[in-house]
């Protein structure tokens, strides 16, 4: 169900905006991959604690700083579902955070598992997804 | 400066969003770029390093940006900064704001997501020369020396141009006065005004304004130039009964008519006398004076003062206008300004047209005439029928 090559839905990361911010430089562009994957790590696990918790501060922070991070990576879903837990948590809507739960689990598992199976070509040093 | 030579400081608390401002500085050309997860380490490292450049998020754990720009700004730090955050343009507006009054050079402020393209064009600015911020009156003078000046006259307009924006014709200008001191040259208004107003002989500065602005007046008329020339007059001047009449007088022995003159109402305080201030208001009006509502929007030039004074000229503040094109809020108040005018029937008259984007955009908004550096600077009387020949909008020698 999170197949990174799905056919029937589009990839969880538009990748020509990381190459965009990595300035057409291939290891650049690896640099960041690999950063993007160790900080959505540590955001997701963040934003399901404080999920967890019902800490609605620490839930609208970490979705917050996730919509940045996951906009600039091209993570587009992900970073609307996180906008819209933000907006919620900023409002002390909890319902509505509630209501979104359920997304952006699938979405971080998604992007997670798109993430964990790009391998790096030796040759050109451009990360791309399996065939 | 080249981006290759600009010492870069990233503020960034999230790992990525730091690491992507590396790579887009690393893209563009940058070599020399330094990264700090919060204000504090921010902080030490510009006290170990050289920074030219900080790129700052302003919502960090920690010291967060505002705090740090404050530092930044108490320490006198010679640094330029560019904003970037996530919260909205209004607060990244009003952040930007504080850190120009902290005496910061600001770049600009960029809503979240940065691209390489919005870095890009702030950091060309820093390579511009930087425009020193106006010097504070460098030297004292006393009240007695100041009392002297008056007595010997040596107060004279200078005069700043204003153009129709429609036609692009010259319009008019506006007296501004200075001070020529025989050993410091030619003085601002902030060395002297102030004091003026304090021992109460600012009125002798604006009648002594109005006659020499309505000779200067007279003299480009003869000259063929179809043009008026604005006076600064403070409500204030406007409490004595009989002030219209002297106003007038004076005028008038320069064989001015009052038809091309108008006279820019500016009020910093509250008022208690309007009675007569109004009475001496309409008299001037029914004599022909023009009358402006200077600085709208700020201070006490108000939606107040245009219900009760029959003014014939809105002028929007220069504050509006520098700000229109980057901040949301500018804008709206300047279009609102502009729709106020129209519908109150008055001259829209906007300060501080700087740049050909200013005038373009106050074209596009239908504002009537324009003031400020794009037109020209404030320049002796003897200078305008030169400025008048020579200025086309699209030659600009600012």
């Amino acid at each position: 169900m999170s197949d990174p090559v799905d056919d029937r839905e589009p990839a969880p990361i538009d990748r020509s905006a990381l190459a965009v911010l990595a300035g057409g430089d291939p290891a650049a562009e690896r640099r960041l991959l690999m950063v993007f994957r160790k900080a959505c790590a540590a955001d997701a696990a963040a934003l399901r604690e404080a999920l967890a918790r019902q800490d609605i501060a620490s839930v609208t922070r970490a979705s917050h700083g996730m919509t940045g991070a996951s906009r600039l990576a091209g993570a587009a879903v992900l970073a609307d579902i996180c906008a819209t837990i933000a907006q919620a948590g900023q409002a002390g809507d909890w319902g509505a955070i509630a209501a979104n739960k359920n997304a952006l689990a699938r979405e971080l598992d998604r992007v997670a598992a798109y993430l964990d199976t790009l391998p790096v070509t030796a040759r050109s040093g451009i990360i791309k997804p399996e065939p | 400066m080249k981006i290759a030579d600009i010492h870069f400081l990233v503020v960034e608390d999230h790992e990525f969003q730091r690491e992507a401002l590396v790579s887009m500085l690393a893209g563009l050309g940058a070599r020399h770029i330094a990264e700090a997860v919060d204000g504090r380490t921010a902080l030490e490292a510009m006290r170990a390093q050289t920074i030219d450049t900080v790129i700052s998020d302003l919502d960090m754990p920690g010291m967060d940006g505002m705090e740090f720009i404050r530092h930044i700004g108490e320490a006198g730090m010679p640094v330029s900064m560019i904003l970037a955050s996530a919260h909205g343009r209004a607060l990244i507006a009003s952040v930007g704001t504080m850190t120009e009054a902290y005496g910061i050079t600001l770049l600009g402020a960029i809503e979240k997501p940065v691209t390489p393209q919005k870095l890009a064009a702030l950091i060309a600015l820093h390579q511009l020369p930087v425009t020193p911020p106006p010097k504070a009156a460098s030297v004292f003078f006393s009240e007695a020396d100041i009392s002297e000046a008056l007595d010997a006259r040596l107060f004279e307009p200078l005069f700043q141009p204003k153009a129709d924006i429609a036609t692009g014709s010259p319009a008019g200008a506006e007296a501004l006065a200075r001070w020529y001191h025989p050993e410091q040259g030619i003085v601002g208004p902030y060395a002297f005004i102030p004091a003026l107003e304090a021992n109460r002989r600012i009125d002798e500065l604006t009648w002594i304004m109005v006659e020499k602005a309505a000779a200067a007046c007279r003299d480009w008329r003869a000259g063929g130039l179809d043009m008026t020339v604005s006076v600064n007059l403070s409500l204030r001047s406007l409490i004595e009964v009989g002030v219209a009449d002297r106003v007038t007088a004076l005028v008038r022995a320069q064989d001015l008519e009052p038809k091309h003159m108008t006279l820019e109402v500016t009020e910093t305080t509250a008022m208690t006398d309007m009675a007569r201030v109004l009475e001496n208001l309409a008299r001037l009006r029914i004599k022909g004076f023009g009358l402006s509502i200077d600085d709208y929007g700020t201070g006490y030039s108000s939606l107040q003062q245009l219900s009760r004074i029959p003014f014939t000229e809105l002028k929007i503040d220069q504050s509006f206008v520098m700000n229109a094109s980057a901040k949301e809020a500018c804008r709206a108040i300047l279009e609102s300004s502009l729709d106020i005018a129209q519908k109150l029937g008055l001259k829209a008259v906007a300060e501080g047209v700087e740049t050909r984007a200013d005038w373009d955009l106050l074209k596009g908004l239908g504002c009537d005439v324009a003031q400020g550096y794009f037109i020209a600077r404030p320049m002796e009387a003897a200078k305008i029928a030169a400025w008048a020949a020579a200025w086309t909008e699209g030659e600009s020698r600012e």
